[in-house]
């Protein structure tokens, strides 16, 4: 069956909720409206408002009460409008989401699910473009996951909702409408692992999220154009990050790069790369590089393809690598 | 009993570090309670009323009014009933740690106080992956120039390396000569012909040669091989006598390096021992002659050419060499100046044995004669070892006896 | 309008007598009323048993400024002066109820059956919390302003959602109440008729800023029909009318008619914290006004006129407080640190590659400082 992401992940919900009546729903306009993405169109209509409801306009709100939900037993999964609007719940994330297990010496873990629709590419106003997973992955005690395909869509979220920690789901909005032949339910591939999306030898090419679909495609160029045959990995778990899959790649072709929408200064490629260096040492070719948007904030519609990494700007870093 | 407790100045105020006393509420020799007020102290932030957490007779107030305490001094010291608390007295610093006086060093390294083993040399950039390649290759990365960014050697450069961007190259060209038949050098022979050039341009060598009587030599071997010995050749013997001239002058079974300026004497005598095949000339290498008998050495070497010549040879075989015998001999050559074999420091060229004029007694007489050529890389011997060293050898094979019964 | 100075109580309090409870009330069109009388059914056992949890914790709040001048703890937000908004409060929670309180509710959570030594490991410095918060359903005590409404919140919604009949009370005070949580979270709890009681503790200052100066508003109870729940204001210093107006909440609550808020008008007798300098911001002569109207000493008045109780029960409770200070100087002054290591344990469920390679770094610290 040719599903969208969009169609994977409401499936997702739809299949966890129908197998565990702890799982709750709930956020802006998640309800009735089915989301501003349709990603838990139907929902209530099926389970009623109890497990999907909407709230008032309060994103702190939105985490606070899941974190209380959590506490008494109910496992939550809640939507956060658009990664833009993320921003007033970081408190409620930073302060109690990540810490209360440590807080309460583990006696207390918080199974909650947020979802964050992220990234950009679709011609949208300021601030629903962003992609802040850095500040989810620097703080200790958040688990940050982005899929890239619809596959991984519905098997990973299924499997963030069963965790017993709490996830940051970081959705990339522009792909929602990839399609995939995907026969339900796909597996669940463990939270905290890699996949190798496509083998090669000449360099490795590290993505995540948005940028999977991106890599793919400068594979299949660089294959063509110049005979290149890179290796795609897919992040997947960006936090904690599966290293040794990692690793294995840049010491098999000696030559890597990170690829992602988010700003390059203190981006998450930086640790990808710092951990690289440090792990793969001597059998790097060439240094890590880094292909990212740029240190600005996320600008308008018009010109936004130009800040945004594409497959021509992934090929010419791989050049680079290969300059070594 | 009765004992003093020491009650340290406390950190009143979330990181403070000092504090002055601005009134003290007792008197040395008071009694006091638990939680008594006992002074009050004035900090950044505020006056605050100090309570005793120890009951007693007051024993010492350690500072005048207006006098600055620091946090974790001791403030005041309280003689109480009781055994002396053996535990950490009054962890008053919270988040400062407890009784323990000096902090503890906890570095896993030691601090760096003999020279680092490790060799810093100014090196070309090159990346991490080019430095493990070029050692494996014992490719000297100085010495190639690289074509990547920043001047970095890349794989390409080490694969085309062999002294050829050796920056003492010649800049003229030879002239060119048109036609003729081209051969491309592959596999060994490329590789042999970039370790040779290496060698040449690297090496400061000197030779050292001369003719010994083998007569007696070939006469041991005859007796030999009747008896449970066996077959050897002479000049498996000769390989058996030069290693025992090197356990005597162990500086030519040594090494020049070039970046430490270092003699390295190597621990074992592996034997190179040129073998002349069909594809050309290779080395096979006797590992561990020092411990051979001449009847192993002999057997080792049948078969290492066999395997060289029929092409079933391990690499194995073919790397490792300490020092070289090239068997000149073998050509119906007398001598000659052999290139060292990298990164050895000396060869020795045998030559054929064959009946020469010899002056034995006063008299001239047919002897077997043999020549025997050193080429040495003159850094690390001097004429003297050399010389000492050919010289040995040379003895030994005129009275062979001794060192054979072995 | 005008704007009273910190103290804005509504008259100068004559304690009503052991089961006559008063308070305000805001209606739905935002008026308040006068302060009317309302009967409290309380036994003499529990008077006493009232009495008995104010005078413990006032003596550990005590003990505990101690042992934070003599540097046991590193800090301490003392809760002298609001016993009775605390411990009146807590007393209207069944042993299903959760509490969620704040840094400042040593009182109420002592009051609520938790260890104080336990209670008091995150001014100690041993750990962020010391107690097992399913053990006495109370929610870690919370730094952050306000945070910890949404998480009561949270639960009540959980707890409507499986029809389970209980209750959460979170406390914040004057100054939580201008975060954007607390505001949050009082409109979440009226849209989902969550069941919650908001105790709002106006203590009269946030560290050093008076309470004219938080807020335009006289009474932060009048925010309540503005989110759409009834509003109530109350002498923070009268245990009984504090226990009967939170307990009107809480069973109005669990009936499943939705939230409360609560003001408790009181105030902070000691500094924010035993790191603060009141002189600077506020008068001696306030202070002296507020504790002639102590709530401890107040409430035992009443209960000495009403013969409720005698001088060998008083004896009890004061020996019994200072067994408590004992064990608390006992377990609190020179406690080491826990192990280090343990900062590697909780953080996930399941400790993560990145955590066990920095565990086993601290690990080769911990040696080399051994043997050093």
């Amino acid at each position: 069956m040719e599903l969208t992401m969009a169609g994977a992940l409401n499936a997702a919900l739809r299949d966890s909720m129908r197998e565990d009546d702890t799982v709750v729903v709930y956020g802006e306009d998640v309800g009735r409206l089915g989301g501003v993405f349709r990603i838990t169109d139907g929902l209530q209509a099926e389970m009623g408002t109890d497990r999907c409801f909407d709230t008032p306009v309060a994103e702190s709100g939105i985490a606070g009460t899941a974190i209380g939900m959590a506490l008494y037993g109910l496992r939550p999964v809640v939507e956060m409008q658009f990664d833009g609007f993320s921003y007033p719940a970081l408190n409620q994330v930073i302060s109690h989401v990540a810490k209360y297990r440590n807080r309460t010496r583990g006696r207390v873990g918080l199974p909650m699910v947020i979802r964050i629709p992220y990234g950009g590419g679709i011609g949208a106003v300021e601030h629903h473009s962003e992609s802040p997973e850095a500040y989810y992955s620097h703080t200790a005690g958040l688990t940050v996951v982005s899929p890239g395909t619809p596959a991984d869509a519905y098997a990973l979220l299924r499997a963030s909702i069963a965790f017993d920690d709490p996830v940051i789901f970081l959705e990339p909005k522009r792909r929602y409408w990839l399609k995939e032949d995907l026969d339900l339910p796909v597996s669940a591939p463990p939270i905290g692992e890699a996949v190798v999306r496509r083998a090669g030898a000449t360099a490795t090419v590290i993505a995540y999220g948005p940028m999977v679909t991106t890599a793919m495609e400068a594979a299949t160029r660089a294959a063509d154009e110049s005979g290149w045959d890179l290796e795609v990995v897919d992040v997947r778990t960006l936090s904690p990050v599966d290293m040794d899959t990692l690793v294995a790649s840049a010491t098999k072709t000696g030559r890597a790069l990170v690829v992602h929408e988010a700003a390059r200064f203190v981006g998450y490629g930086a640790e990808i790369a710092a951990e690289l260096s440090e792990r793969a040492f001597g059998y790097l070719a060439a240094p890590v590089l880094r292909v990212t948007g740029f240190d600005v904030p996320y600008p308008s519609a018009k010109i936004e393809r130009h800040f945004l990494p594409d497959a021509d700007r992934i090929l010419d870093a791989v050049a680079r690598l290969l300059e070594y | 009993m009765l004992t003093i407790r020491d009650f340290l100045m406390p950190d009143l105020g979330e990181g403070l570090t000092e504090g002055e006393i601005n009134r003290w509420l007792v008197a040395e020799g008071d009694v006091v309670v638990v939680d008594q007020p006992i002074a009050e102290i004035t900090t950044e932030k505020a006056v605050v009323e100090v309570p005793t957490p120890f009951a007693g007779r007051v024993a010492a107030l350690h500072g005048a009014e207006g006098q600055t305490i620091t946090v974790g001094r001791p403030l005041i010291s309280i003689e109480v009933a009781g055994a002396p608390d053996t535990s950490p007295s009054g962890n008053v610093l919270v988040g400062y740690g407890t009784s323990e006086s000096a902090p503890r060093s906890r570095r896993s390294s030691p601090p760096a106080g003999a020279p680092a083993s490790h060799t810093i040399v100014a090196m070309p950039p090159a990346s991490p992956l080019v430095r493990r390649r070029a050692a494996e290759l014992g490719i000297d990365l100085s010495t190639i120039a690289g074509s990547g960014p920043g001047g970095m050697v890349t794989q390409a450069d080490l694969e085309r390396a062999g002294g050829r961007a050796d920056a003492l190259v010649a800049s003229a060209t030879p002239p060119t000569i048109a036609g003729g038949k081209r051969r491309a050098l592959t596999g060994v022979d490329r590789i042999a012909a970039e370790r040779l050039t290496r060698s040449h341009h690297e090496t400061p060598v000197a030779a050292a040669w001369l003719s010994a009587d083998a007569t007696r030599l070939l006469a041991v071997r005859s007796d030999l091989e009747g008896s449970i010995v066996g077959k050897v050749t002479p000049f498996a013997l000769i390989l058996f006598l030069c290693v025992r001239a090197l356990e005597r002058f162990p500086r030519l079974n040594a090494h020049f390096d070039t970046q430490s300026n270092e003699i390295v004497v190597f621990d074992s005598i592996h034997l190179g021992v040129a073998v002349q095949t069909d594809r050309g000339l290779v080395v096979a290498v006797i590992r561990d002659a020092q411990g051979k008998s001449a009847t192993e050495i002999s057997g080792d070497l049948s078969r290492l050419a066999g395997a060289a010549r029929d092409g079933s040879i391990d690499m194995a075989d073919l790397r490792g060499s300490t020092f070289t015998v090239s068997n000149f001999g073998a050509f119906g050559v007398d001598g000659g100046t052999a290139i060292i074999n990298p990164p050895e420091a000396a060869i020795l060229g045998v030559g054929q044995i064959a009946t020469r004029p010899w002056v034995v007694d006063g008299a001239v007489v047919p002897r077997s004669i043999v020549d025997l050529s050193l080429v040495f890389d003159h850094r690390v011997a001097d004429g003297g070892v050399a010389g000492g060293f050919i010289r040995h050898v040379a003895d030994l094979i005129e009275a062979p006896d001794e060192a054979l019964a072995q | 309008m005008s704007v009273e100075v910190s103290s804005a109580a509504s008259e100068p309090s004559s304690f009503p007598g052991p089961s006559k409870a008063a308070w305000q009330d805001v209606g739905a069109e935002g008026a308040m009323t006068a302060a009317l009388p309302h009967d409290v059914d309380l036994s003499n056992d529990q008077l006493r048993s009232l009495y008995r949890l104010m005078a413990l914790s006032r003596r550990v709040d005590r003990q505990a400024i101690n042992l934070t001048r003599q540097g046991a703890l590193g800090v301490f937000a003392s809760s002298h002066g609001q016993e009775a908004a605390q411990v009146g409060s807590v007393f209207a929670l069944e042993a299903d109820d959760w509490l969620f309180p704040t840094y400042r509710e040593t009182v109420g959570t002592f009051a609520r059956g938790v260890d104080v030594v336990d209670l008091l490991a995150l001014f100690s410095g041993s750990w962020h919390c010391g107690f097992d918060p399913y053990r006495y359903r109370v929610a870690p005590l919370t730094t952050p302003l306000a945070t910890q409404a949404l998480h009561a919140v949270g639960l009540a919604m959980a707890a409507r959602i499986k029809h389970d009949p209980i209750v959460a009370l979170t406390f914040f005070g004057d100054g939580a109440a201008s975060e954007g949580d607390a505001h949050e979270a009082l409109n979440l709890a009226a849209v989902y008729a969550a069941p919650v009681v908001f105790v709002v503790q106006n203590n009269g200052y946030a560290i050093s800023v008076p309470f004219h100066l938080q807020t335009r508003t006289s009474s932060i109870a009048l925010r309540a029909p503005g989110v759409g729940m009834p509003g109530i204001r109350v002498d923070g210093n009268d245990v009984i009318s504090v226990y009967g107006a939170v307990k009107t909440a809480v069973d109005r609550a669990r009936r499943g008619e939705g939230p409360t808020l609560i003001e408790a008008v009181t105030y902070r007798l000691e500094a924010h914290t035993t790191a603060d300098d009141t002189t600077r911001y506020r008068s001696d002569d306030e202070s002296t006004e507020w504790r002639a109207r102590d709530p401890v000493e107040g409430f035992l008045r009443v209960l000495r006129e009403g013969g409720i109780v005698d001088d060998s029960f008083l004896a009890e409770v004061e020996a019994e407080g200072e067994a408590t200070a004992a064990r608390m100087r006992d377990f609190l002054f020179g406690a080491p640190a826990g192990d280090p290591l343990e900062m590697f344990d909780h953080v996930y469920a399941t400790p993560t590659a990145q955590l066990d390679a920095q565990r086993a770094l601290l690990g080769q610290e911990l040696l080399a400082a051994e043997e050093s």
